[in-house]
This record gives structure tokens, sequence and C-alpha cells, in this order.
């Protein structure tokens, strides 16, 4: 409501006669142009026609006492039924919103190019990777832990691999150099440094951890389980793993050729491994975790031939019959106790 | 426990894979999946007198007549030599099967599985000339179906007897 204190008239900022009335006095106030003048007469007809009399006027009091007038002289209302969109009305609804028309016509451009560019994805890449690269750095510098925390399972397992696999690069250079010179310990010393060989890497050698998690002792021709010593207890199909493992070999050598001492004698899988000693009638497979000692594949050996000894025959001829578990389990025992140990 | 290894072979898509899904799991298939190298499964089978655990290595399918990959079969003790009885081909190639299972153990103990049955009707000749081949080959046929299960846990278990009454009769 706008209210004018010294006549004491009051408006209704709803009411259209005064709209209309504001309307004319704004561009009264604006033009002397040709668009004006007939805007005025087009004002000047409907509220004419409405109330029979009263020619524009430039005077901007007059005007709103026109409004007053009709306010308070109901019958003198223009007539609602004059539609709302004559051609005249849409003359006037055209020049008076030319702007925001030019304004509408410039958005919709510009939204038709958004939606061109969100369509195109080479576009969006365009316009979303430096936020999105900004956005990162910032969460990055802002939440380190929470983000190891999301990262590491991804690739914590891949630097766990690749650590290994370094220091078991290193082992087994080490592993190759004192091979050549078994001294006892002080001349070992004094013959790893003329070898070149750091003593110390030497000890660092001896302590890598290492676990043996399971042995099975296999007929060699029939992948048949003859024994199975485990240090987790997790494994209940012992019998499939040491078949599928013959059948693997057999299928490695097979297809990539080789006589019969070439043989697959390592799988390497995670941070597991899976050493194979393959003796004339059967062979060992342990699955351990780390650095296997540098003698443990001759221990291993040692164990198979024990082993051969005291089966021979059951071992040459064996078609599922079961040997005595006692006895294989005192034999392979000693394997499955070597933790971190070594000589 | 005695164990046996047990090796199926035959021509492929004969239901090698499927008779031994049907006598594992008790379960068959539709789709048909070849088998690459192996499968293998343990299985215990109640005998006369002692139980058996059966290591059957389901192996790949030849492609044209007992093309297997020998080192599977290796020290085996029994064998399935697998046919469908709706091709006439993998029916007549279980000589070829039969040959090589008895060249790599002379004592194997084999029996034939014509299998897919229920894709045939009773008096199909398929079913005459399969007894013959048989005959003539000199081992035990079962007809077998693992699509509806006929005969499949019989077979192995008629196996697992005999893999025992071997064990028995040899030292």
């Amino acid at each position: 409501m706008v209210t004018e204190p010294e006549s004491g008239l009051v408006f209704s900022l709803n009411d259209e006669a005064f709209q209309q009335v504001v309307l004319r006095e704004l561009l009264l106030s604006e033009v002397g142009n040709a668009h004006s003048q007939l805007l005025l007469r087009l004002i000047g007809k409907t509220i004419g026609d409405a109330q029979g009399q009263a020619a524009p006027h430039s005077n901007g009091t007059h005007a709103l006492a026109v409004a007053h007038t009709e306010q308070t002289d109901s019958a003198a209302l223009p007539d609602r039924s004059v539609p709302v969109f004559s051609p005249e009305m849409i003359e006037l609804r055209r020049i008076l919103l030319a702007p925001e028309h030019a304004r509408i016509a410039q958005l919709e451009a510009e939204i038709a190019q958004l939606q061109q560019q969100l369509m195109s994805q080479d576009a969006l890449i365009e316009i979303l990777s430096p936020v999105i690269a900004n956005s990162i750095a910032n969460r990055v510098r802002d939440s380190r832990d929470e983000m190891v925390e999301a990262f590491y399972p991804i690739i914590g397992s891949s630097i766990t691999r690749a650590v290994n696999e370094a220091i078991r690069n290193l082992a087994e250079r080490i592993d190759a150099t004192v091979r050549q010179n078994l001294r006892p310990q002080v001349a070992k010393r004094l013959w790893l440094r003329l070898q070149g060989v750091n003593p110390q890497e030497a000890m660092l050698r001896d302590v890598l951890p290492f676990t043996v998690q399971e042995i099975f002792l296999i007929h060699r021709r029939s992948g048949l389980l003859l024994h199975h010593a485990s240090a987790t207890g997790t494994i209940t199909d012992a019998d499939l793993i040491s078949g599928m493992l013959t059948a693997i070999r057999s299928y490695v050598r097979d297809s990539l050729g080789g006589d019969e001492e070439q043989t697959l004698d390592e799988i390497n899988y995670g941070e597991r491994q899976i050493v194979i000693q393959e003796g004339s009638a059967a062979l060992l497979a342990v699955v351990l975790e780390g650095i296997e000692p540098a003698d443990f594949r001759q221990r291993m050996r040692e164990q198979l031939s024990v082993i051969h000894a005291e089966f021979g025959s059951q071992l040459r001829d064996y078609q599922g019959d079961p040997l005595d578990p006692e006895t294989l389990h005192e034999l392979l025992a000693p394997l499955l106790a070597t933790q971190d140990t070594i000589s | 426990m005695i164990q046996r290894k047990v090796c199926l072979v035959g021509d492929f898509a004969v239901g090698k894979t499927s008779l031994f899904s049907r006598f594992i799991y008790n379960k068959f298939s539709e789709d048909y999946l070849t088998t690459v190298g192996v499968r293998m499964q343990r299985k215990i089978v109640p005998t006369r007198g002692a139980a058996a655990a059966l290591i059957l290595w389901d192996i790949e399918g030849g492609k044209d007549g007992a093309t297997v990959r020998e080192s599977y079969l290796d020290a085996a003790t029994g064998a399935v030599v697998v046919c469908d009885l709706t091709r006439l081909t993998t029916i007549m190639n279980m000589k070829n099967y039969v040959e090589l299972l008895l060249r790599v153990n002379p004592a194997m103990q084999i029996v034939l599985a014509g299998n897919k049955l229920d894709l045939l009707p009773l008096e199909h000749a398929h079913l005459i000339l399969v007894r013959r081949v048989a005959a003539q080959l000199d081992q035990l046929l079962t007809l077998t179906s693992a699509s509806t299960g006929v005969g499949v846990e019989d077979m192995f278990t008629t196996l697992g007897e005999r893999l025992i009454e071997q064990a028995v009769q040899q030292p």
C-alpha cells in the first residue's frame, strides 16, 4: 500500500488502473519520441474508453487523482472484458519488454552453448578438469589421513609386492655371493668384505621375515596327495590343490616344451610363493610367505631324499593307498617349523 | 583313506563336465562351457567294505579322437570314457580313448558312458551300435543322462567298487 500523507489518498499496488497510470507517468518522463506518443494514445484510449472522459495528462499529480477517482467510483473502472492481448497491447508489450527479450535471447544462446558443452565429453573435461584438479589437491592437503585410508587398499598391496620383489632381488644377489664362499663366521665376514658384500647387508639377509604355511607331499605322476602339513589349518581341499599343481606343471611342460628336467619349480602369487622341489617319485610343494632362507631348498631336497629312502617302493608303485602318516609327519615337521630362523 | 585318480575323457561336448557336475554337485546346466585344461574334484564313494575317495580329473575334450594331453592321464587307475549317444563319431572314437588309456596303464579300470540318453528314443540305432562297440572293446557300458541324472551315480559307484576290488586283489 502506498499512502500519500497530504491528500490522504490510498492506492493499492494491485489496482490495475493505478498500474496503468504509473505506466503512463513513466513513459512520459522518458519520452518525447514517437513510440511513447503512440503508447500514450493507446493508454489514453483504454482509460478514456473506460471513464468516458479524461485525456492523457503529463501531470503526475493529476494522474494520481484520476486513479483516486477510479478507485472511489467502481462504475468507472476499465472494462475487464477488454482483451488483454489486443494488437495494441501486444505492440505495447513488445516495446516495453524489448530489453528483456533481448536479454532472454542472449540467455537462451548461453544456455544452448552450455548444453552443447555438457553434451560433449571433451568440452566438459576442458571445463571441469582445472576445478577437479584443484579440489583434489585441496582435499588431499586438508584430509591427508582420510586420503591415505582410501588409497591404501588400492596401492598398498602393489607397494608391498614391489618391496618384496626388491628385497627378494637383494637377497638373491647376496645369496649368490655368499654361496661362493662358505667360511666360518669371522672368516666369512672378512671374506664378504673382500667379495664386496656389505656384512650388514648379509646380516639383514639373515633376519628377513619368512614363514612356512603349507607343505604338500605329492605323488609326482598321479598328483595324488601323499601328505599335507599346515601351519595355518585353513586349507580343506589339499588333495585338489596337489592335483591342480601337478596338472599345471604338466601343462606348462607340455605347452612350453622342454624335457623332464625343465619344470615349474616356483609359483609366486601376491606375497606368497609356492616352492616346488621334485624327487624321482614324489615332489614337495611348500607355500611360504616372505623370503626363504638361502639353504631352504637344500633342506627340502634333503627331506625329500629321506622320504624316498623310507618309502621307496611304495612311492614308485603308488596308486592311492595311504602311507604311514605319522612317519611322514615326522619327516616333514622340521620344514614346517622353519620360522624366521637360519643357520 | 584309499584314494584313486580317475580321469574323464572323450570328445568335446559329449558331457564330461556335465557328468562330473551331476555326480559331484547333483547339478545340471544347459549352458555349454568348454573345459580348458582340467577341472578337479574329489568325491567319496561308498563301496563294499571300504570307502574310496575318487580324485576326478575332468579333462578337456579331444577335438578329433583321442587328442588328450597324456600327462594328465599319468598314473590314473580309473577312467570314464564318455560319448554322446546322439553323435556317431563320438561313439566310434571311444575305441581310440580306450586304447590310449590301456597304453598309459594296462591295468586301468575303464567304464564307458553313453551320455545324453534322454535325447534318444528307446530303440534308436545308436543304442545298438554303442552296445556293440562296448562289447568289441570288452569294456563295461553304462547309459547315462547328466541332464536327468539317470545312471550317473551308478556308473561312478561301479567304477569305485572295481577300483577297490582291484586294490584288494593286488598285494
